[in-house]
C-alpha cells in the first residue's frame, strides 16, 4: 500500500487501537487537489479509512455516538463520501464486520489447510485464532462487544461467523475420527471459545489471549478425544 | 414479561443454593452438576427468564453481563471452595460449552429441552471432561 492505511483485509496487519488516540486526526487522508492517484485507488482509500474512523468512533463513543456526521470527520470526508460508500450506519457496520470477520476466518481456515496431515492442527488453528484477535483489540471489540448494539442484520451475520468456525471445526475433527463429530458437539465448543473471548474483549484483556493457548488447547483436545454421545 | 430485576433475583436464587451444593459435593464435578440442574431447574420455573438466560444473552448486552458476573462468582465459588477443582479456564470452558450447547438446543426447538434430557446433555458433557495429565 502506498499509506500508511490499517488494512480492512487483514485484521491482524495493523493495530489501531494502539496506533493513535482515538480522539487523534485521521492520518491517511490523501492529498487534496491533484495528485495522480486514480479514481479507483482514491475511493478504496476512503473506504478504508471511513471503516477504521467508524471502528474507533464506535470504540470511543458507543454505536449511539458514532454518527454518520462524527464517522465521516473522522475519517476526513464529506458526508457526501460517506453515502456514496455506503447507504447508512448499519451497512458500514456490516462491511467492517464482512470484512474482518472473512479476514479472520481466511486466516484460521488457511492453517487448517496447512496443518492437513499435522496431528497438532488443533494447537496451530487456535494459535492462529488468539493471535488474530489479539493483535486488534480495536476492531475484536468492535466485532465481538459492539456488534450487539449494531442491530438485528448485524447479530445474525456474528451467528453465521460462528456456524462457520463449528462448521471447519465438525470437518476437521472428524478427519480419520472413528466416529464424525456432531454438529452440536461442534457448537457448543465454538460457543464456549466465543464466550473466553468475549469476555476478555470487553474487559479490556484481549492482548492477553494468547497466553490461554495451552490451558484452551488441552480443554479442546479433551473434548475431542472424548466419547461423542451428544448429538443434535 | 421478566425483568431484568426479576432474572437477577433467579441467579441469586440459583447462587444461594450452589453455595451449599458445590462445597457439599464429593468431587467438584457432582458439585457442579448438582449447580447446573439447580439452575435449569430455575429457569425451567420462570420461562422468561430462561429466555434471558439462554437467548437474549446474545442480543442483550445487559442480559449478557448479568449472566458473566453470574458465572464468574460461580467459577470464584468453585476455585475457592474445592480444592479438586480443575484450572480456572477448564472450568470456565465447561461452563460455556454447556451453556452453548443447551443454548442450540433451545435455539431449534420448539420448547426448550425438559430437566431430564438438559439433564442428560449437561451431565454428558461435565462427566465426560477429563483432566489433562501432567507429563
Amino acid at each position: 500500500m502506498g499509506y500508511d492505511a490499517p488494512s480492512m483485509s487483514d485484521p491482524t496487519a495493523t493495530m489501531p487501537g494502539r496506533r493513535r488516540k482515538p480522539t487523534a486526526p485521521h492520518d491517511q487522508q490523501l492529498p487534496s487537489g491533484r495528485h495522480g492517484l486514480s479514481r479507483e485507488f482514491v475511493v478504496a482509500n476512503q473506504r478504508e479509512r471511513i471503516l477504521v474512523a467508524f471502528a474507533e468512533s464506535v470504540a470511543a463513543y458507543g454505536w449511539a455516538g458514532s454518527s454518520v456526521e462524527r464517522v465521516a470527520a473522522r475519517a476526513g470526508v464529506s458526508r457526501r463520501t460517506f453515502y456514496e460508500q455506503f447507504s447508512g450506519k448499519d451497512d458500514a457496520y456490516a462491511q467492517l464486520f464482512g470484512d474482518l470477520s472473512d479476514a479472520l476466518v481466511a486466516r484460521v481456515r488457511a492453517t487448517a489447510a496447512a496443518t492437513a496431515e499435522d496431528p497438532d492442527w488443533l494447537r496451530r488453528c487456535l494459535r492462529t485464532l488468539l493471535l488474530a484477535v489479539a493483535s486488534a483489540p480495536l476492531f475484536a471489540r468492535v466485532c465481538v462487544v459492539d456488534v450487539m448494539s449494531a442491530g438485528p442484520d448485524a447479530i445474525a451475520a456474528r451467528d453465521r461467523t460462528l456456524r462457520t468456525f463449528a462448521q471447519m471445526l465438525q470437518e476437521r475433527a472428524s478427519v480419520g475420527a472413528e466416529r464424525p463429530l456432531a454438529p452440536l458437539a461442534a457448537e457448543g465448543l465454538v460457543g464456549a471459545i466465543y464466550d473466553v473471548i468475549y469476555n476478555r474483549v470487553a474487559s479490556g484483556q484481549a492482548e492477553e489471549l494468547p497466553d490461554l493457548l495451552d490451558d484452551l488447547h488441552s480443554f479442546c483436545q479433551s473434548v475431542l478425544d472424548a466419547p461423542r454421545p451428544i448429538r443434535s | 414479561m421478566t425483568t431484568i430485576t426479576d432474572y437477577q433475583r433467579s441467579l441469586d436464587r440459583v447462587f444461594a443454593q450452589s453455595r451449599e451444593l458445590i462445597p457439599a459435593a464429593p468431587t467438584w464435578q457432582a458439585g457442579l452438576y448438582h449447580a447446573i440442574r439447580a439452575c435449569y431447574t430455575e429457569m425451567s420455573a420462570h420461562p422468561d427468564a430462561l429466555h434471558l438466560h439462554f437467548i437474549a444473552t446474545s442480543t442483550d448486552p445487559l442480559v449478557q453481563r448479568t449472566r458473566s458476573r453470574h458465572r464468574a462468582r460461580l467459577l470464584r465459588l468453585l476455585q475457592t471452595t474445592r480444592a479438586d477443582a480443575p484450572v480456572p479456564l477448564h472450568a470456565e470452558l465447561l461452563l460455556n460449552q454447556i451453556h452453548a450447547t443447551l443454548r442450540e438446543q433451545i435455539a431449534d426447538g420448539h420448547e426448550p429441552p425438559d430437566l431430564d434430557a438438559a439433564d442428560q446433555t449437561f451431565a454428558t458433557l461435565l462427566f465426560d471432561y477429563r483432566a489433562p495429565t501432567v507429563a
